[in-house]
């Protein structure tokens, strides 16, 4: 019996199922290298362990006995803390009073005992051979390193006995890295669990005693140390089905654009000072260019820079062989590019508008009649044919959009899009968080516009998605395009490999 | 109908309210509901109303969208007025630079939030000192006197229609017209409902949120200027503590209409209710010689009343009061 121990973990978010009966353990004084592609369930299982969600079904288990974590504050006092990858702190606040925060020691009414503080934080700092002046200064001072390690001090000061870290290294440098790796040695060895969330896969040796491999939310291997080789482990991120995936490809590959015809966008050394670098593509009608890469290799930035959303560094944009610089959205929409953005509840929808509002919102200048005033009529029959050609299903075009499951209201927002005449249509994630059958319902639309000659570019974290609705892939890491691939070279291990950057051990992303 | 942002329920209620309030100052003296009595309550209302127009659609632009400087415009625009006629201008002219005046310190208001990036309320707060600030200087803190101005610009503020105010049938029965068509059936409209909802979904969807809140704030401008010649010609005084109070009374209002403060819902109809009770309660405690000091107190108390009935009507009760605390999970 393991210290740690989660069986049988279902969770669903809507119709999608996210965790299909997970089951993981851990024990004190043992790490585990959780591994997983973009939307394999890694972070759901770890709001679930961390007491943030709750499981449909499942139990979590410490020594044996089962837990019903209602909030992460049960969690907290279980012993399970996590370090998340992006450093939530209060910069305001010093670190003695963030390692504490919502936890003071407190003396004779209610008064903040700092010296108790003190004294409790001073060995806790000294294993993390952390200066004791460090407690007196600003949280904002310190740099992403530090601020980590004050997060992992703040685990040891809720006497933490399982500490989850999610994707640590991302924001780290090499010796920053190095650094952390030799404490998650230092607090495994002095007894406490280890949960070590990644998708480098040059980090699972270094870390790991055991490696779990999840893949579209179902343990699809483990492995104990020294027992498995990138290549292994690759293909079962990429899922064991990927024949599977490849059979659709080819069931779907449309008759791809001629790549001899003039390309209707053409994109050629864009930089952007913080996002990407010399990036180029060729975007020819009729055809679909996937591309792919992890979150942050700098994807959504080369879209929302064409779309004139952001402002680039460097490098043309040529649509229809017309150098173009749109200053905005409005801009970008005017000369025919679109753009579905993949945020949909911050960046898509107008949650407290109809249905219609939000299918129309780009469009409206088509429905101006006189006066500046808009023609009502119109705007309700777009609205119906739009709702008719994308299967939406609402009880009216008034029907508020927040109403509407996920599923549907992606396809408005899709429909907002698709639904006009573009010469270039960007989708950013256009399938995110919906169920299967309505994403099968959005690739068939995806392709009908590519068809149609649009010169379509779909953006994902969903490798089979991706491989299957794409003519050719553009794979990007770390701002820069590292692949392009097409025909039967699309084979979910090369892009894969290509986004995480495979074989290319030690390599930082800082 | 494609209105959105019309609120049925909150308008209703403040009907309901109005009636009653109405009622309740007729049980202590049935003589408020004469003829006279009530053309006074529109006289009183229609300058405070035409800024709460204003006021609505600036809120109604969202991302903290606010103009504290209403009534420091009016004030302005009004002694600008009064400067010219005193210095002989032709009283249309006069009219026109009031107006003017009052759409350009909109259009300061809105460079200062849109291009300079200040936040509405610190922009709308410095300006209401600058305005009120150059309104007493111009003056010298003294009111111009304007009885001896034309008849006719004085039929503005004081003239009758078919026994009706000129200034409500002339002038904010049209512009009330004209808002909801603005605000409900025009591209503007539409596009401000929208900027207001969400200022990121609606760039990416290729509105312009600076360009479309801009212009809120210059039309609240021009909606103070025209409230301030009202006043002016109601008054027969250019002052320069004119309409002081319309700085705050006018977000109560359009608040109470059923505009949500962090924008994107709401309608000019629904601030146009607003003001008829506001109207009817101060004109009410005024003349049942209730000591003035109460009407500020009354008007907080109907505010959060409104509030209530409307959240308890829409089932959302209890759980909008403060004190009953859910158990935070996250």
């Amino acid at each position: 019996m393991a210290t740690f121990e989660l069986s049988g973990i279902v969770r669903n978010f809507g119709g999608v199922r996210a965790l299909k009966g997970v089951d993981i353990a851990v024990d004190a004084g043992e790490s585990l290298v959780l591994l997983g592609e973009n939307g394999a369930g890694k972070s759901t299982l770890i709001k679930i362990l961390t007491g943030a969600l709750a499981p449909d079904a499942g139990e979590i288990r410490i020594d044996g006995v089962a837990q019903d974590f209602r909030s992460p504050l049960d969690a907290q006092n279980a012993g399970i803390s996590a370090v998340y990858q992006e450093p939530m702190i209060y910069p305001h606040l010093s670190v003695l009073e963030n390692l504490f925060m919502g936890r003071e020691i407190t003396g004779a009414f209610g008064r903040v005992d700092r010296a108790a503080m003190r004294r409790t934080a001073r060995p806790i700092l000294a294993e993390l051979e952390l200066d004791e002046t460090i407690l007196d200064r600003p949280m904002a001072a310190l740099s992403l390193g530090y601020q980590q390690l004050v997060l992992i001090a703040q685990t040891l000061a809720q006497n933490a006995r399982l500490i989850i870290f999610d994707e640590p290294t991302s924001i780290l440098s090499r010796a920053e890295t190095e650094r952390l790796f030799t404490i998650i040695d230092r607090l495994r060895a002095g007894g406490r669990a280890i949960v070590y969330i990644t998708h480098r896969l040059e980090e699972v040796p270094r870390v790991g005693d055991r490696v779990t491999v999840l893949t579209d939310g179902a343990v699809t291997g483990g492995y104990g140390k020294g027992g498995f080789s990138e290549t292994t482990l690759l293909e079962l991120m990429a899922g064991k089905n990927s024949r599977e995936i490849e059979a659709e490809i080819t069931a779907h590959r449309t008759p791809a654009g001629d790549p001899a015809t003039p390309p209707v966008m053409e994109i050629a050394g864009l930089s952007h000072p913080a996002h990407f670098e010399d990036v180029n593509l060729r975007l020819p009608p009729g055809m679909i260019t996937g591309i792919y890469g992890l979150v942050g290799s700098g994807r959504s930035e080369v879209a929302l820079t064409i779309f004139g959303e952001l402002t680039r560094s460097a490098g043309t944009i040529r649509l229809e062989g017309q150098e173009i610089a749109p200053a905005d959205p409005a801009e970008a929409i005017a000369l025919g590019i679109g753009y579905l953005p993949e945020d949909r509840k911050l960046q898509g929808i107008f949650a407290s508008k109809p249905l219609e509002a939000n299918m129309t919102s780009n469009g409206l200048a088509r429905f101006r009649g006189g006066w500046g005033l808009l023609d009502f009529p119109a705007l309700a029959a777009e609205a119906r044919r739009i709702m008719g050609q994308y299967n939406i299903k609402a009880q009216s075009a008034r029907t508020l959009i927040s109403t509407l499951s996920g599923g549907n209201q992606q396809k408005g927002l899709f429909a907002r899009w698709a639904g006009q005449p573009f010469k270039v249509l960007i989708l950013d994630e256009p399938t995110r968080g919906i169920d299967v059958r309505t994403k099968d319902e959005i690739h068939d639309f995806i392709r009908d516009l590519a068809t149609g000659g649009v010169a379509v570019v779909v953006i994902s974290s969903d490798l089979k998605e991706v491989l299957s609705v794409s003519d050719r892939i553009v794979v990007m890491r770390a701002g820069r395009v590292v692949d392009e691939v097409s025909g039967t070279a699309m084979t979910p291990e090369r892009v894969l490999s290509a986004a995480i950057g495979a074989g290319q051990t030690g390599e930082s992303a800082a | 109908m494609g209105a959105t942002g019309f609120q049925p329920g909150r308008i209703g209620v403040l009907v309901l309210l109005t009636i009653l309030a109405l009622g309740g100052f007729a049980l202590g003296d049935p003589g408020i509901l004469s003829g006279p009595n009530l053309y006074s309550m529109a006289v009183f209302s229609v300058e405070i109303g035409i800024i709460a127009f204003g006021q609505t659609l600036v809120i109604c632009g969202g991302d903290g969208g606010i103009d504290l400087s209403v009534g420091a415009i009016g004030a302005l625009a009004q002694v600008l007025l009064g400067l010219a006629i005193t210095a002989g201008l032709p009283w249309p002219l006069a009219v026109a630079i009031c107006v003017a005046a009052g759409a350009g310190m909109g259009m300061i208001n809105g460079a200062c939030v849109t291009r300079l990036d200040i936040p509405p309320i610190i922009t709308t707060l410095a300006t209401m000192f600058v305005f009120s600030g150059l309104a007493l200087v111009l003056t010298g803190g003294i009111n111009i006197d304007l009885t001896t101005a034309s008849a006719a610009f004085l039929f503005l503020g004081q003239g009758a229609i078919a026994g009706l105010p000129f200034q409500l049938v002339a002038l904010y029965l049209p512009a009330l017209l004209i808002l909801i068509a603005v605000q409900h059936r025009a591209g503007f409209g539409r596009a401000l409902y929208l900027v207001g909802t969400s200022t990121t979904a609606a760039r990416l969807t290729g509105l312009r949120p600076n360009r479309i809140r801009a212009r809120t704030y210059a039309i609240a401008g021009l909606m103070a200027g025209i409230a301030g010649a009202i006043g002016a010609a109601r008054l027969g005084t250019a002052s320069p503590e004119a309409l002081g109070q319309a700085n705050l009374i006018s977000i109560a209002i359009v608040v109470l209409g059923g505009s949500s403060i962090f924008g994107g819902d709401g309608s000019v109809v629904g601030t146009m209710v607003a003001t008829v009770l506001i109207g009817v309660v101060n004109y009410g405690l005024s003349y049942m010689n209730f000591n003035p000091v109460y009407q500020a107190g009354v008007m907080g108390l109907i505010l959060i009343g409104a509030v209530l009935i409307d959240n308890a009507i829409s089932g959302r009760g209890l759980s909008a009061l403060p004190f009953r605390m859910t158990r935070s999970t996250g």
